[in-house]
């Protein structure tokens, strides 16, 4: 494997990390049992809706 | 089976009424929010439905952590909901990974 074969790897495995979605997390607290957290839409941004 | 609001909207709260067992009567929730589910026979018997407008949602595990993957990076604003507590939500940056804890109260 060459000098530029390397490099070129090594660029689109940066690329592919930054191009993921990303995660949420948390904790929810001060009631017992289970909650439900979810995203909501906001003005100017729409993430994609299953309506 | 009835419901008496949909996200807290009273106007889009009906009854579906009962019907033989292996029926189905289908229903479009529309509108995003808490849905409680009633029985007109039975009070004991309730449920909810949380009607969520994006597919990115979670259902925290029994010591309250939660976690929503792949959503896109960006700024929302994420509802945490309990039955019987007060809705809390709080505006994420999603830049790869971020964290939003909530206190909910009564």
């Amino acid at each position: 494997m060459n000098y530029r074969t390397s490099v070129a790897l090594i660029l689109v495995a940066v690329f592919a990390v930054a191009a993921q979605a990303g995660t949420i997390s948390g904790k929810v607290s001060g009631v017992a049992g289970e909650s439900v957290v979810y995203v909501d839409t906001i003005a100017g941004r729409e993430p994609p809706s299953i309506f | 089976m009835f419901w008496l609001s949909v996200g807290g909207n009273k106007k889009l709260g009906h009854n579906l009424g009962t019907w033989p067992k292996g029926e189905k009567r289908p229903f479009k929730f529309d509108s995003p929010g808490a849905v409680p589910l009633l029985c007109n026979v039975h009070p004991e018997m309730a449920g909810y439905v949380v009607v969520s407008p994006t597919p990115y949602f979670a259902v925290t595990d029994k010591s309250g952590q939660y976690k929503i993957e792949n959503v896109p990076d960006g700024t929302y604003s994420v509802v945490a909901w309990h039955e019987g507590a007060k809705n809390q939500s709080k505006s994420v940056n999603v830049s790869g990974s971020a964290t939003a804890d909530f206190t909910l109260t009564k």
